[in-house]
């Protein structure tokens, strides 16, 4: 009786080699971009109107901006390296671009609404 | 340091119009660009260099989906030593130095950006300036150090106010610069009312610099590609496509009870 064995020599590569395409990468990026900049200016606004001052407006940009951050990455779901190179891109792109935005309509409300 | 108490008739007549008018300048700025904008004449030299260099380019970066014999050939075709495209384009291409004075079209070009986006700057800017100067608008909320206050509270140098104050031409220069994000909202990703990245391009003289020297290009491409390798990603792709098991080289055959 024999007993014959095929071993199997060959390697597997290592790491999957994945094409994106640039115009799509592009296109994804710019809608982040969008609802980072639509998220400043709502959460800009709801701070003015709530009359935060000082820390407290920082800090409610930060919580709101992770709160979109913890949105998007349940959209992208476990598929999201499909759309994206890097995971970090959904929490942290635009984070501080989005400040400026947030403090100009910070500002413009806390301005019309408590300064007067 | 007391709370001052601002009329209201500032915040109407004042605060509100200022961010009325520079958001509504922008969107204007916006239409008027794509108005006065002309079709760019392109030559067909200039196509024909640019589509190489696309396409080197494309090679470099994805040659390595391709057979090496096929990246090979494509290579050869660029950069054969005597009679490559790239080789050949690097030495014998004259750099057509164009001065842009003497060409009309580049410079009703050069005015049409000048006026879409500095004289707006300097006409509103100079307006409100005369307008709404003088009156303290706003108050950020949150405290500022003593070195914003040049840059917050323009037009009224009071020393003992608090920096935190915001003076009407700077409430107007805050608008320009912040509201930039606001019209990639609205007017969309490559909108022409984003005056600030065509000034920082009239600065550095980027701007115009543009495709002038090809040579140049051509010279950066073909080192480029001369040091890319061939390099196949799609080993044993088979396999993976028909999941079978692989091809008999690599395996071999041991019989114990031989």
């Amino acid at each position: 009786m024999a007993t014959t064995i095929a071993v199997k020599t060959k390697q597997k590569t290592k790491r999957e080699p994945t094409a994106y395409n640039e115009m799509a990468v592009r296109q994804n990026n710019g809608i982040l971009d969008y609802c980072r900049t639509s998220m400043s200016s709502l959460s800009g606004g709801a701070a003015g109107i709530l009359g935060l001052t000082g820390l407290y407006g920082f800090a409610f940009y930060f919580l709101m901006a992770f709160v979109l951050s913890f949105f998007l990455l349940m959209k992208a779901g476990t598929s999201w390296n499909k759309f994206f190179i890097s995971r970090n891109d959904l929490i942290t792109k635009g984070l501080f671009g989005g400040l400026f935005t947030y403090v100009l309509c910070w500002t413009f409300l806390y301005g019309m609404v408590h300064v007067y | 340091m007391a709370e001052l108490l601002l009329d209201s008739d500032i915040r109407l007549w004042v605060f509100l119009p200022i961010v009325i008018i520079t958001f509504l300048v922008g969107i204007i700025r916006h239409y008027v660009t794509i108005l006065l904008s002309s079709d760019k004449k392109t030559e067909l030299e200039q196509v024909k260099d640019s589509h190489a260099l696309i396409r080197s380019r494309i090679l470099r970066e994805n040659g390595k989906f391709i057979p090496k014999h096929s990246f090979l050939t494509r290579k050869s075709f660029f950069n054969h030593e005597q009679n490559g495209y790239l080789t050949k384009a690097k030495t014998e291409r004259e750099a057509p130095v164009k001065n842009p004075m003497t060409d009309p079209s580049m410079m009703t070009d050069m005015l049409k950006g000048n006026v879409t986006n500095m004289l707006p700057m300097i006409v509103i800017g100079g307006w409100i300036n005369w307008a709404f100067s003088g009156f303290l608008t706003t108050k950020v909320p949150f405290p500022l150090t003593f070195r914003f206050k040049p840059m917050l509270q323009r037009g009224v140098e009071l020393i003992s106010l608090d920096a935190s104050w915001v003076s009407s031409a700077s409430w107007y220069f805050l608008n320009v610069f912040g509201l930039r994000s606001m019209y990639t909202l609205i007017l969309g990703q490559d909108n022409a009312a984003d005056q600030t990245k065509a000034m920082q391009e009239q600065f550095s003289g980027a701007g115009m610099a543009g495709p002038q020297d090809p040579q140049k290009a051509f010279k950066a491409e073909w080192e480029a590609l001369e040091i890319c390798n061939h390099q196949w990603a799609l080993q044993g792709v088979e396999e993976d496509v028909t999941g079978q098991i692989i091809p008999p080289e690599t395996i071999y055959i041991k019989d114990k009870f031989a």
